[in-house]
This record gives structure tokens, sequence and C-alpha cells, in this order.
């Protein structure tokens, strides 16, 4: 109990000041604002029609990207709502969305363009016009170009999706490294569905409604929910909304009869509604899943109906099921070094996953026999893990051979049937060009891509980058390994970051700071660090120039989404840029311009201003690969057209046949898509919905055009042999080089594997017999969640500093006077004003903690731990202790803690008293086959402080 | 005056007398309350229909709501119903309601609570949206000295701004912790001292606008949710049933047997908060 | 003027310039400068007020048992009594007043009164109270044998007891809140104010050298002291018998709180065991005296302010402490520099009120 708000310390300014919002609106306000006018309600309504609108647009504030309205009054966008037309979300928001005005409008964007004047780290920054900014960058990367040719620099787009003008330029410009924040996000999720399907995410068939073609030839919506079981295994979206109708489509489901499991240590906001929560020891859902596909297999009765398990009409749409189940079996007659156990046997999985045999037994019965069901796992469960590629390889197996894929109420790969987009706006031509490199003496030519880091260094299956090992490439440089250019080495310059904040997020912190921050003689060895944001995050502390991108309702793109079936988002200009911010395509012309005006041979007004006039002509292009899936499924969408074509067109066009059927090129060709067609149907475009679409290859997009259990095989067509499979590229340039890479070499491989394989994860000393060692003094495994804000890029966001989430993020504030800072002219700048927190009127992040290992170790919630790993890195916080976590499990906000950069406000101002789970990370913990950070695979011991 | 004030003075003292049956009655005649003309009302969106003839749920709570406003408003009964079961706890109803209302620091009318019940690995955590009950049997109004708060014919409680002189009884007698006194924060007063821009637009309070700023009101009043009246009388749901990520938030007529939350609320697992106090809630919740 | 009666003036003269400060930050700041919020609506104002209207109506009691039932030992007291009364009104309002949300609005108490309210009711009550005691005053000071002012004191007697009681009652009717949601209150609220107000009456004899009354003044105390005790023992007991979660939780807090040594130290100890060992042992002492109704006097804002805060701080919902958080949404009050301020100023406005009244209607016989 404390004096709150003891005495006035916020001043009071009568003169209001709207930045940015034009002075006729300013003026309009006021004249609304003289006091109160009541009004009848008809007036009102009047009031309402004539000063406001309403946009639909696509929300950013999470990846989910929903569809939005947003009532824009008087110039100032005012309230988010829903777009009740957009399938995805329909009319809801969550608490992130409804919160965007103070995004958009919060005094730490970033107003203008600046350039740093201190060293990187000192938040020194001076403001300058868009023409010293561009220009500065413009003339160096230039001559970083001359030196070391264009592959030296990276654009790194993070996690907002709507990148495609940056990738363009870079492309353009000649580097291969453009990039988004897929890669340390969760690749190793991904990997199953990626190496069997050409998919990306698996998500469970609850999305409601979906637009089905009729029997009767009409199209309608479908509510209904067929699901009978989803399993989530670490993956929350309840409060992490990646997809969002999977919120409210789960409980519709539970109500419509389905069984809901939660496989997680904490539990989550999901795990509340589930029907079953099932706390597992971290890092050890592959040996969960491997216990569940033994059991499926060993006790598979094709001739007991409460048996019968395996559905295996899979095999007509897959191959390679044998040699994969080969495999498998050969290991579950291995003892575990560990345990003694049989690998995959019930007692195994029990020894390590901390879930009783039976319990084990049961969860994979009730999986076998409930269909249509769905098994659904997340990146801090598996995409974080160092082994989660086996993970997610044997849930998508699951998936299959239970028959649960592409059913009605199944399992659907989002990434395979979401709508196309980009085309030709990504510049992927680009990196086709060809470019000549001196490598040992020879000249060398080969394409701009094959230039790439990741495809060709220590990760070549990185097919989405490794952001995670950029530190290292700063600090050491790319020596290529595979491919033509083999043996040519060249630095990284100039690093890009748009939208992304890897000092706190792309794993250990202090390794990010170290490789900024390094320097050959005076300069920094990565001599070009641009910032281009709307707030600004600790990354752009070590930016030499920073750029203010306009927010989301200051821009236009399309939303990148995963639904069902195809649809598409429009994003749109709802209000004005505010302050001197650019949208994406005012930069990449821009900088475009400068780079042409300077000489840059490969910049062409043809490729850029003549090409797109306008912001819109850009998105335009970019939708004319729209929807671009293969026309497939039942009920089929469009009965008029072809099996397999693939359709390009509006939804209105292709239903009204307006559409040319080219049956060389297997297109059905309707009108293109455009912004100004969405605007015209509420931002919305909407293609029909089927299932069964991995049938008669469908929309697969592997290269047998079918379901692949093997990886890298050899067939022959036409006399010829030939390498096919996700994994073969890969093989054939580690074999023509000769060299194993490093991180698979440490697994004991040669090359990929090409069936299903085995690791164990790193840092768990339950499962890996390597850290057992460390049970004892480091009894904790750390892990992360997320809270009501997105990563590490809405703690600025006032509402949601006030809305405990999860037992993570907490009001345990003490009572504070702050000395406000603010991101002004000159970055970071004292406001002068005091800010007073009264205690618990603010939420922090904490460390979620087993109220029993509290007890045990005397502390009480609100105490200040700290937090060590073996290797020394340290964090610190305050502990809630609380039943909703297992016992020797830890749990951190993602980035909610730690944070220091002045730009954060009050999240900033509780840096001293919160963990950034990214101080824990092993800088050199990446995952063996795409280079991925493992967040999850940390164990620590507890001080109290 | 001195007899206009009596007549008023001596109508509450009969309605006080014979009430509880004539006590709404007795109210509305000195609070007129808004008219309502059809063809000013929101379009309702139109979406394809469902395979069985069924709609969208929001184009059938905007059909039932629009019905609802051709009746006399003595004949609406507008009522909430939550569904406890699908409420995932994501706020998005919170602060939609803070910015529909243009809501300052450290007032929500609809807050999300959280109760968790049990021990490891037995344990349950539930979501309560809490949004005004609206009360049939308001202990807020009976408490106000000076008549500021009172129920409208349509059942739903209001303040009148300019009345209330702030002094908090009904805060402290409302049951459900749903009165809010605004003490005059604005955002800005925690994110770089000057008001935010929409901390600058005029608010809709109960049929007016107003732009809050220092010395007026709403500042040093009680605030509650008003069932969203600005939107409900534009033929809209109000801002947190439209927003709810979860789809479980319906609103209604209540005397109307063919709306969508009447016939929810004929399911059995209904119930309502603190029913014991007999303030008959018209926020159900389904459990 | 004795050297008693300049202390005093010092006293309340230094509490009211001290006090004008937090008046001040009240009326440049508005509310932003208080504890109390949405969650605990009401603080230390309102305890303040609740103690002056406790004070006054015990003081009163003390006038109409004097000039109305002809009780000869407190009559020398009349004119105090009743002085007494009218400025811890004084104060005990602009306290409220200033606790007000919309204070300009008072006017609106009277414009628009509720009857079904209690505070509507009260405003007309405080009215026709405060005539009362001018009234009273006038005809102590112009007619203190005449009939009128026994008529009054005869009314007066009943109107401040139904009025002690209805003080009670703003919050006995409150069902909201468990802790003062019982038949008791009222009873309570009307004992300890006459406690209060009694004891503040001895305290000021024995400074003004009144010394007649004393022994009437002390026993009356004392009775009333027992009664205090009774009920609050047996408000106490029962609710902890009875058992109601909310209402346990509040004297939980009471009683084991963070402001545990409010309820025993200062209201148990200082407030009513020492002034109880006090007037038992030294019957006839001027200090005894005069220290046990100070104490009694002074303490009675604790047992306001553990009737108000605590019932507040118990959430109507658990769940609330992890729902929406923000300024004033705490469920801790402990009031700011500012309302101490404020409440102190009130305070002394009510102590100058006295004693300008004192030099006003008895300044000759004081200074003789
Ligand atoms: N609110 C919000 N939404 C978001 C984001 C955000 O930051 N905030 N980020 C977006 C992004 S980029 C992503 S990638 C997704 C992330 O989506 P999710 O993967 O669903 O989110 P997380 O909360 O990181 O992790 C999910 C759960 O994994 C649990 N977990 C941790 N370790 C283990 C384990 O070893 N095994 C199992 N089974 N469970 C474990 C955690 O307790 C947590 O509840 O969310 C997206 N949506
Ligand atoms: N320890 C640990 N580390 C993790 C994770 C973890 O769970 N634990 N999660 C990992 C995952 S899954 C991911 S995806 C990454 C994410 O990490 P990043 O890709 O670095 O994402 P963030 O920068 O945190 O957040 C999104 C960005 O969007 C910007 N943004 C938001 N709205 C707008 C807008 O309107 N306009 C513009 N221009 N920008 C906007 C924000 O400023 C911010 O830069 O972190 C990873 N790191
Ligand atoms: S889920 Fe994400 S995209 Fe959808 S409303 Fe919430 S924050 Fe916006
Ligand atoms: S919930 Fe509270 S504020 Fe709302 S009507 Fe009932 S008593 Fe009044
Ligand atoms: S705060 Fe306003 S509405 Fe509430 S009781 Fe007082 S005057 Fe009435
Ligand atoms: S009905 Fe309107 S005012 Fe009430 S909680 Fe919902 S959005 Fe807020
Ligand atoms: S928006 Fe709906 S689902 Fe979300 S917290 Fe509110 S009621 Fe629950
Ligand atoms: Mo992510």
């Amino acid at each position: 109990m404390k004096t709150q708000n003891s005495e006035k310390q916020l001043s009071r300014r009568d003169f209001l000041k709207l930045s940015g919002v034009g002075a006729a609106s300013l003026a309009a306000l006021q004249g609304l604002g003289s006091g109160f006018k009541p009004i009848s309600a008809a007036a009102a309504r009047a009031a309402l029609q004539d000063n406001a609108k309403y946009v639909y647009t696509s929300c950013v504030m999470c990846p989910a990207e929903c569809g939005i309205k947003v009532k824009v009054e008087n110039g100032v966008a005012s309230a988010i709502y829903g777009n009740v037309y957009g399938p995805m979300n329909t009319n809801g928001v969550c608490g992130k969305g409804a919160s965007g005005l103070q995004m958009v409008y919060n005094a730490n964007r970033i107003k203008y363009p600046m350039i740093r004047v201190g060293e990187r780290g000192e938040s020194k920054f001076k403001r300058v016009s868009w023409d010293e900014a561009l220009n500065y960058i413009a003339d160096k990367l230039i001559a970083l170009k001359k030196k070391h040719g264009a592959e030296c620099a990276i654009m790194d787009a993070g996690d907002v999706t709507d990148r495609d003008p940056y990738w363009y330029l870079f492309r353009a410009f000649g580097s291969p490294h453009v990039t988004e924040h897929g890669a340390i996000c969760d690749t190793p999720r991904r990997h199953g569905p990626k190496i069997m399907f050409g998919g990306k995410r698996v998500e469970p068939d609850v999305m409601r409604p979906v637009l089905v073609r009729q029997p009767d030839g009409s199209l309608k919506n479908d509510y209904s929910y067929r699901t009978k079981l989803i399993i989530y295994a670490g993956w929350n979206p309840f409060t992490a909304t990646r997809i969002n109708y999977e919120s409210r489509g789960t409980v519709e489901a539970k109500l419509a009869g389905a069984k809901i499991i939660v496989i997680d240590p904490a539990l989550s906001n999901t795990a509340t509604k589930a029907d079953q929560w099932i706390p597992i020891r971290p890092g050890t859902d592959p040996d969960l899943f491997a216990a569940i596909l033994r059991y499926i297999l060993e006790n598979n009765d094709d001739n007991d109906p409460f048996r019968r398990y395996i559905d295996w009409s899979f095999q007509e749409y897959s191959q390679g099921w044998d040699e994969f189940l080969a495999a498998f079996r050969s290991r579950w007659y291995k003892k575990d070094p560990l345990n003694g156990l049989k690998y995959f046997s019930l007692e195994w999985a029990a020894e390590r996953t901390g879930i009783a045999a039976d319990k084990i037994a049961e969860l994979a019965h009730t999986y076998g026999i409930t269909k249509p069901a769905a098994l659904v796992w997340g990146m801090n469960g598996i995409g974080h893990h160092y082994n989660g590629y086996v993970a997610s390889i044997i849930g998508t197996v699951l998936n299959v051979i239970t028959g649960n894929m592409e059913v009605p109420g199944g399992a659907i790969d989002t990434e395979l049937v979401k709508s196309d987009k980009g085309g030709k706006a990504k510049g992927e031509d680009f990196v086709k060009r060809e470019v000549t490199r001196k490598v040992n003496g020879q000249d060398v030519t080969g394409k701009i891509e094959e230039l790439h880091m990741d495809y060709y260094g220590d990760w070549p299956a990185a097919w989405d980058d490794v952001v995670g090992d950029y530190p290292r490439r700063f600090l050491e440089g790319v020596t290529l390994r595979y491919g033509p250019f083999r043996g040519y080495k060249y630095p990284i310059k100039a690093f890009f970051m748009r939208t992304g904040n890897p000092v706190i997020t792309g794993s250990n912190t202090a390794h990010w700071i170290e490789a900024l921050t390094a320097k050959d003689g005076d300069e920094y060895r990565v001599e070009l660090v641009v910032y281009i944001d709307t707030p600004m995050l600790e990354t752009g502390l070590y930016a030499d120039v920073i750029l203010p991108e306009a927010s989301y309702l200051e821009r236009m793109a399309l939303s990148d989404i995963y639904p069902s079936h195809q649809v598409i988002y429009l994003r749109d200009f709802v209000i004005d840029k505010l302050h001197e911010s650019k949208t994406q395509y005012d930069i990449m012309i821009a900088l475009a311009q400068k780079l042409h005006e300077k000489g840059d041979p490969d910049i062409k007004p043809e490729d850029f201003w003549e090409k797109f006039p306008t912001e819109e002509d850009f998105w335009n292009e970019a939708l004319k690969v729209a929807p671009g899936r293969a026309h497939a499924g039942v009920p089929l969408p469009y009965p008029k057209y072809p099996v397999n074509y693939k359709l390009i067109g509006t939804p209105d066009s292709l239903e009204s046949g307006k559409a040319t059927i080219d049956d060389e090129k297997k297109v059905v060709q309707g009108e293109y898509v455009t912004a100004q067609w969405l605007r015209e149907h509420n931002g919305v475009a909407i293609w029909p919905m089927s299932w069964h679409r991995f049938n008669n290859g469908g929309v697969l997009k592997t290269a047998s055009k079918k379901v692949e259990f093997v990886w890298d095989y050899e067939v022959e067509k036409d006399g010829e042999k030939k390498r096919q499979g996700q994994y073969s590229k890969y093989n054939k340039l580690i074999e023509a080089a000769g060299e194993t890479p490093f991180a698979i070499a440490k697994l004991g491989w040669k090359k990929y594997e090409s069936t299903f394989y085995w690791f164990e994860t790193v840092w768990n000393p339950y499962t890996n017999p390597d850290y057992a060692k460390y049970k004892d003094e480091y009894p904790f495994q750390v892990v992360c969640g997320r809270v009501h804000h997105a990563m590490s890029g809405t703690q600025l966001v006032d509402w949601l500093g006030r809305i405990p989430t999860e037992d993570l993020w907490a009001p345990l504030n003490d009572e504070r006077v702050v000395d406000e800072i603010v991101i002004g002219e000159n970055g970071p700048t004292p406001s002068g004003r005091k800010v007073q927190l009264a205690k618990g009127s603010w939420c922090i992040g904490v460390i979620q903690m087993s109220a029993s290992d509290g007890r045990k170790l005397g502390l009480q919630t609100g105490d200040l731990v700290e937090l060590e790993t073996p290797l020394g890195h340290k964090t610190r916080g305050k502990v809630n202790l609380v039943e909703t976590i297992r016992p020797g499990v830890l749990r951190v906000a993602m980035g909610a803690g730690g944070r220091f950069s002045p730009g954060l406000g009050l999240t900033y101002d509780f840096r001293d008293v919160t963990p950034n789970a990214n101080d824990l990370t092993d800088p050199e913990g990446h995952s063996p086959i795409m280079g991925m950070p493992v967040y999850a695979d940390i164990i620590a011991k507890v001080k109290k402080l | 005056m001195p007899q206009n004030l009596l007549n008023k003075f001596s109508s509450d003292v009969f309605a006080g007398l014979v009430a509880p049956a004539l006590k709404p009655g007795g109210l509305e005649a000195v609070h007129p309350a808004f008219s309502i003309q059809g063809d000013e009302l929101t379009p309702i969106p139109d979406i394809p229909e469902g395979i069985n003839g069924e709609k969208h749920y929001i184009q059938r709570m905007m059909e039932d709501l629009q019905r609802a406003l051709q009746k006399p408003i003595e004949q609406r009964k507008w009522g909430m119903l939550i569904d406890l079961r699908k409420c995932t706890g994501c706020n998005g109803c919170n602060i939609a309601c803070v910015t529909e209302n243009k809501l300052p620091p450290g007032i929500s009318y609809r807050p999300v609570m959280t109760e968790t019940h049990g021990t490891f690995p037995n344990v349950s955590r539930r979501f309560t949206p809490r949004p005004c009950m609206q009360c049939e049997e308001p202990p807020c109004v009976d408490v106000c000295p000076v008549n500021a708060t009172w129920k409208r014919a349509d059942g739903i409680v209001a303040i009148d701004y300019d009345k209330c002189i702030g002094c908090r009884y009904c805060i402290t007698a409302c049951p459900y912790a749903a009165r809010s006194f605004d003490a005059g924060y604005f955002y800005g007063d925690f994110n770089g001292g000057e008001r935010q821009p929409y901390e600058l637009l005029p608010s809709p309070e109960y049929g007016e606008e107003r732009v809050r700023e220092e010395g007026s009101s709403p500042i040093g009043n009680a605030r509650k949710c008003n069932f969203c009246i600005h939107r409900i009388e534009r033929g809209e749901l109000p801002a947190c049933t439209v927003s709810c990520f979860g789809h479980a938030t319906y609103f209604g007529d209540l005397n109307d047997p063919q709306s969508l939350v009447s016939e929810l609320l004929s399911q059995p697992n209904v119930m309502r908060l603190k029913e014991e106090l007999g303030t008959n809630p018209k926020v159900y919740y389904l459990v | 003027m004795k050297t008693t009666e300049k202390i005093l003036w010092a006293i309340a003269g230094l509490g009211f310039l001290a006090g004008l400060v937090g008046l001040f930050n009240r009326i440049t700041g508005g509310h932003l400068v208080a504890a109390y919020n949405t969650y605990v609506p009401w603080g230390l104002w309102i305890a303040v007020y609740v103690t002056l209207i406790g004070i006054s109506v015990g003081a009163f009691l003390v006038a109409a048992l004097g000039y109305g039932f002809g009780v000869k030992a407190v009559q020398p007291l009349g004119k105090m009594s009743l002085l007494v009364a009218l400025a811890a009104l004084a104060g005990g309002l602009t306290s409220v007043w200033l606790d007000l949300g919309r204070s300009e609005r008072i006017f609106n108490l009277f414009l628009s009164t509720s009857p079904r309210s209690v505070m509507g009711l009260m405003t007309w009550f405080y009215t026709l109270y405060g005539i009362l005691l001018l009234v009273m005053l006038y005809l102590a000071r112009k007619q203190p044998q005449s009939f009128a002012l026994r008529v009054l004191g005869w009314i007066g007697l009943p109107f401040a007891i139904l009025f002690g009681g209805a003080e009670g009652s703003l919050f006995g009717v409150v069902g909201a809140r468990a802790l003062w949601e019982s038949g008791l209150t009222p009873i309570l609220f009307l004992v300890e104010g006459a406690f209060s107000g009694v004891a503040l009456l001895l305290f000021l004899s024995v400074l003004f050298g009144e010394r007649e009354p004393q022994p009437f003044l002390r026993n009356l105390t004392l009775a009333l002291l027992f009664a205090v005790l009774v009920l609050e023992a047996s408000e106490y007991f029962t609710a902890f018998y009875a058992n109601i979660p909310a209402k346990t939780a509040s004297l939980q807090i009471v009683l084991f709180g963070e402001y545990w040594w409010v309820f025993w130290i200062a209201h148990l100890g200082l407030g009513l065991f020492l002034p109880l060992l006090l007037l038992a042992a030294a019957p006839k002492n001027q200090t005894a005296l005069a220290l046990s109704g100070a104490l009694a006097a002074l303490m009675a804002i604790t047992t306001k302010l553990n009737l108000v805060i605590p019932a507040l701080t118990v959430p109507e919902f658990e769940g609330l402490r992890t729902a929406y958080v923000g300024p004033g949404l705490s469920l801790d009050y402990f009031p700011t520099a500012t309302e101490w301020l404020v409440a102190t100023w009130a305070v002394s406005l009510a102590g100058l009120i006295f004693l300008a009244g004192y030099r006003l209607l008895m300044g000759k016989q004081a200074t003789a």
C-alpha cells in the first residue's frame, strides 16, 4: 500500500498540439470542442456521417493481419473494429488489434530521418532531411558495392510482411540477402510440412465461415464444425494470435462436440479451454510425438473399428512410406543410453516427458481413433528447440497417416492454399542475373542467388535464411562452400533492418550488440546499419541512419494471412502519413532514384518509377498472381474450369466466366485483382473453399506432386535418372563440394538424411546425455510465452501495458517517479516531465514459477531473482508464484523485459527488474538444419537478489 | 423555478412511495429518451447466406436490434449475453470499448476478469468480461443524491453528466464495480505530455458529443458502460459485441422472443453475477 | 485571552495555513492529487467528514441535555457545545464538499434531490440542522432562559439521534459492501458520534476551566465508551461467527492487515482503553480528563477510517485484481500528502470557526 499520485507532477498544457494532423482538421476539432454541446441522437448520427468515415484495411499489430475496419473522425483514426466481410476474424479484433491507435499516435514514434552522431548504442542522433539521409545511404551503398559486391548488403524486413518494395529494391541492387522474420520464428516447426508437402503451416480446419460451392451451383457460407479433436502442442493461439480464427474456431468446435487437448508446460489461455491440459516437460515434444506414432503403428488393427488408427487412403497421394517406416522402426529396437529404455516406447517417453505412460497411450489412442482431428504444434513448444524438425516431421506424418490431412474438420496446410501474392513485385527475377566474382584468382560466373550465404554456407538447407546467425556473419564474413562460387569470401558491410528488432529477438542480445559494435580500426565492421521502423526499438540504437516508416494505417500493401482457402485483404491508406514518415514504396523509389543518380548501373528507371508511377501500381503488380493456386478439391470451386489449372483473377470474373483458359500453361485467367477492386469489395477477395486438395497432386508443391516420406530419391523420367525430394538439391551441392555442413556434421551426418531421422535437443538434461550433468546445479528449464503484445514491438502501447496476461505479464510494478524520455528530433530526449506510476498500475514482464518451487526456494511473489545458465549468461526479474506451471519450469514473456530502448515508455522504465529471455540464449545455439536460434533450450539456476 | 422544483420533487417522492411498481415510469417522465427513425439506421452487412439458410450472427443480431428499434422505447429491453465458454480472454472487447467511448487511462467499462482455481496440475481459469449489468433493480440509482443516475425506459441505466456531482456514492453501491470515477487522466500524461489526437475528439456520451477536457464533464463524474446507446440508436451493435474476437458476446432485445439473445437465454446453463442481491441484471452469462 | 486559547488559535491557524497548500493542489489539480479512485472511491476526506459530523451530533446531545432536559451539570457548557456542533458540522461539510468530483455542482443537491437517496435526504437534514444550531446559538446568547430554546432542545434531541443514525445508514444501506450493510451500523454511528462529541467537550471543559460539568461528562463519556465497546465487540464477533466472506475479509484487513496498528494501537489502545484507564483511575485529575477526552475525540477518525477503507479495498470480484490495471484501479489506498493537508485544513477550519465563535459569543465572559 503506497501513496499514489501524491502530487500532480503531470504537466498540463492548455495548448494542444496535434502533431501531424492537418491544420484544417485541427480547426474542425476545436470547433467541435467548444465545451459540451448536447445534441440529439439524430444530430449525433448526422455529425458522425459528416465527420467520420470507415476504412477497410488490415491489421499489423501482430502477424495474423486480420481484416479491420477503422473509424476516422476529422482525419484522426479513432477506433478499430473487425471487418465482418473477411472470413478469418470476421467481425472480431483482439486487444492488440483494437490498441493500434496507440501505436500510430505514439509520442515515441520515429518522426524524422536521423543520423547517428555518437557511438553505436549511445543513442545520440541528429535530425536530418530525407535527402541527407538518402544521400548518406546511397553513397555508402555504392562505395561498399564497388569494394565488396552487392552481396555485402542485407535487407532484413523483420516481422511485418508487407516488405516487397524493399526486397524488390535490394534484389535489383544485386543483393541476394533479403529476408523477413521466418528465420527467427519457426523454421523447425515448418520443416515437416515443407519437406513433405512443400507447404509450411498445418492448422485445424476450424475457420468458419468458409465459402463453399453447393450442389445446386450456388456459393454459400458453411458454418459447420466437423472437427472432433484438436491437439495443440506448445501452440497458444488464444494469446499468440498467429492464426486468428483458431481462438474462436477452437471453442466453437468444442461446443460442437470436439475434444481439445493442450500440451504445454504452462496453463496457457488456450489450455484454459482444453478438455485436457498436459503439462509436458519442455523440449520433449518430439519424444511424445514419436511415442504416439509408435503406439499407432504397433496397435493399429484394420479390422477392429476401435483400433483402426491408420487411414491407408493416404497411400494414394503419397510416396516413400515404406522407407520412412523402416527407418522409424529400426530405431525402436535400440536402447536409449540415458535410461536404458527402448526408443519411442511408452515407458521411454514417460521417463522423458514427465507424462505417465498410460496417459500417453490414452492420448495416442484418442488421436488415432478420433476423426477428423488435427495435431498442431507451435514455436516455443517445437519451433524453438534444436530438434524441433523431428517433432515437426513426425507430427506431419501423424496427420497424414491418420487420414486427417485435407479432410473436412481435419488439418490443412494453409501455406499451400492461401492466395499467392507478390509475384514479380518480389524482384526474384533480379537475382537470376549473372555476376562474375574472382574466386581464388579465377573469374567465376554464376547467378546472384548463388552468392546467398545460407544456401551456400553453413546451413545450405536454410531456405528461409539464417538471421539468428547474422552476428557471426557480421564478425566473420561469409565463405561460400557450395555451388559455383565455392571458396568465395565476402564480408557483410551493410545491414538494413526494417520492422524487426534482432537485438532483443534474434538470439543472444549481447552477441548481437557485439557484432553491431565490432570495429576494424576506427570503422565499424558492419559499416552501414540502417533502421527503418515506426517505433524506436533497441536495434535502432545501433543504427547509423534511422528512417521513419509510415505506420500500418498510413500505407498500402497486401496482408499475409493463413486462411483455409484463398482470401486476400487489402491494406489501405487510412490516415495521412504522420510526421515525416514515408511508406515502403516511397522509400524504395526515393532510394532507387538516389542510387540511379549516383550512377548505380543496376537501378533502372524502367524497373522503378517508370514501371510503378504510383504506390497502387506496385501493389497491383503484386496482385497479378492472385489467387494463383491449383483448382482442386471437393467440392470443386468452379466446376466449369478444368481441375488442377492455376486460377488467376478476381472472384467475380472467375464466377461469371470472364476468364480465358490456357491449356498449354494450365492457367485460367480472369480479370486481375486490383487494389481498387478490393476497395470496392470491403477490402476482401474470397475464393471458394474445397477439401481433399492433395488428391491428384492438387495444391501439393513437391516434385512428385505427392506427399513425400522420402526427401532425396531417384526417379526415372524418359530414361533419364533424376534426383528429387526437398533435400536432394542440397545433397547434390554437398556431394559436389565433398564437404559436410558443420551443423549436420555435429549430428554425425554426411549429408541430409533421405527419410526419418532422429537427434536429441541441446541443453536438456532429461533427454540429452551430454547435458545430464547439469541437472542438479541448474534445476530449471526456461521457456518463453507470448502475452497480449506483439513480439518486441508494441510495448510502448499503454493499453496493452494494462492487461495482465497468463501470469507472465503482471502488475507487479513498484511505485516510481521517472524522468520521461521520448523520441524527439535528435533521438531519445528527456521531455523534462516526471511521470509517476503507482504501485500495481502497470504490467511488467515477470518470471512465472511454480508455487511449490517458490516455497522450496523461500521465495515470495514479487521477489527479485537472478537466473544464470551454465554458460554464465544472466538475467533478472521478479518471480510470480503460481499454480499454472509445471514445477521445474520457469516461463518468461517474449520481448517484455530488460528493454533498454528509451522509446518504450513505461516498459523501459522497469528494465532493471524485468527479464530478457535472450540474455540467456546460447549465442552458438542454432538448430542444425536451418540455423534457427534455439530460444527454448535453456537451463538455469535461481538466485535471490 | 421553485414551482418546477416542487413538482419534480413531489413526483419523485411519490414515485419513491409507490415503488417499486411505478418506479421506472416515474423517472422517465423527467428524462425523455431519443426517438428513432427507421431510415437513419446503419445498413446490415451483406454476407453470403449459410448452407442451411443461417445468417452470420452479426447480421442476425443487427436485424433483431433494428426490429426492436421500430417499437416504442418502453417496449424494448436491451440485454447482453456473454458465453464464458467461448471467451478467450483476448481483451478485444475491453479495448474496443475504451476506444469506442474514448475512455481515459484507468477507466474500462468492460475489464476482463481472470480467476484461477486449484493447485497444479488441477488448475482451471476463467475469463469473465464485466460490463455494467444494467440492473433492473439498480442499487446505483437509489443512492444517487441528485437523480443523476437513472434508468431509461429501455432498461439502460444512464448518467446525466451535467447533474452528477461526483460524490461517488453510486460507485460504492454498485455490487459489480461497474462504475468508475473519472479523475481526469489523459493518455498524454503517460506518453509525451501532449493529448493524443484521439483524446481530443468528442466522445459519444448518452446521446451527446462531448470533448473531454479539464473543468468539464465527464471529468469529475462517475462513468460506466451504457450499452453503447449511441450505436444502438444508429441500429448498430455495441462495440464490445461487434468486436468480440471469440464471438462470445451477444446483444439484443430481451422482450423479443425471436431475438438471438432470447433464443440463447432459453438454455439451462445461463447465470447472472451475484444473483442473490436481487439486482436483476440484464447481462447474462453462459457457463 | 487565555494562554490555552492562544495556543488553540496558533494550532488551528497553523493547520489552516498548511492546509491551504493542500487546498491549492486540490483546486488546481482536481482529483488527480488524491488517492481515492475507482476501486476505493472514498478515502480520508469522507472519514474526516463522518467523524466531524459524529462529533457534532455528540456535542449537540450535550447541548440538548442542558437546554432541553434541564441537566444542570452541563448547562455551563451549553453555548460551547452548540458552537462545537456548528464548527464540526461546517468542517465536515467542507471536507465532503472538496471530495465531490464536481464541487461546483453542490447546489444540485438542493435543486435535484433524490428522496430515495440517504445522501439526498441528508442534504436537507444538514440544512435544517445547521439552521437549528444557528437559532439555538442565537437564543442561547440572547434569551438563554426562553421556552423556545427549551423546545428546540426537546425537538433537537430526537432529531440529532435520527440524524446520527441516518449518517450511519448512508453506509448501512449499501448492500454491495458487506462490512457496511448491517442494521447495527446506524446505531454504532450514533453511539460513536456521541462518544467522540462528549469526549471533546470533556477536553474543552478542562481547557476552558469549566470544572462543574466535568463529573457528568466523565460519566457520560465512560458510559458511551462502554457502549462503543459492547457494540463493536458484538459487530465483530457476529461477523466472524456468521463468516460472510466479504465481511470477514474486510475485518481481517482491519485487524490483521497492513494497518493493523490503526485498530489495535490507535483505536483500541489510545482511543478506548487509555481513556478508560485514565477516566477510571483519575476521575478528578485535570490532565487525565483532558487527555482522555482529547484522545477519544482524536481517535474517532480511526473508527471511520476503518469503516470506510477496508470495506472498499475488498474487491467486488477477486478477478478484478488481475483484470485491467491503471491509475485509479488500485485496491491499495493510503491518503496522499494533499489529502492529509486538505483534511488538516478542514479540521483547522472547524477549529477556527469554533474559536472565532467563542470570541464572538463568549468574548466578554472569556476576557473577564
Ligand atoms: N499476442 C501475440 N501474438 C502473437 C505474437 C506475439 O508476440 N504476441 N507473435 C506471433 C508470432 S511471430 C508467432 S511465431 C506466434 C507464436 O505462437 P506460439 O508458438 O503459440 O506462442 P508462444 O507463446 O511463443 O508459445 C506457445 C506455448 O508454448 C509453450 N511451451 C514452451 N516450451 C514448450 C515445450 O517445450 N513444449 C510444449 N509443448 N510447449 C512449450 C509456452 O508455454 C507457450 O504457452 O504468435 C504470433 N502471434
Ligand atoms: N527468447 C525468445 N526469442 C524470440 C522468440 C521467443 O519466443 N523467445 N520468438 C521469436 C519469434 S517467433 C519471432 S517471429 C521473432 C520476432 O522478432 P522480430 O522480427 O524482431 O519482431 P519485432 O521487432 O519484435 O516486432 C515486430 C516489428 O513490427 C514493427 N511494427 C509494428 N507495427 C508497425 C507499423 O505500423 N509500422 C511499421 N513500420 N512497423 C510496425 C515493430 O516496430 C517491430 O519492429 O522473435 C523471435 N525471438
Ligand atoms: S490477431 Fe493480430 S492481426 Fe488480428 S486483430 Fe489481433 S493484433 Fe491484429
Ligand atoms: S451494474 Fe452497477 S452500475 Fe450497472 S446498473 Fe447495476 S448497480 Fe448500476
Ligand atoms: S457520483 Fe454522480 S451519479 Fe454517482 S451517486 Fe454521485 S451524483 Fe449520482
Ligand atoms: S456495451 Fe458499449 S459501453 Fe458497454 S462495455 Fe460494451 S462497448 Fe463498452
Ligand atoms: S473480445 Fe470476446 S473473447 Fe475476447 S475477451 Fe472479450 S468477450 Fe472474451
Ligand atoms: Mo514468430
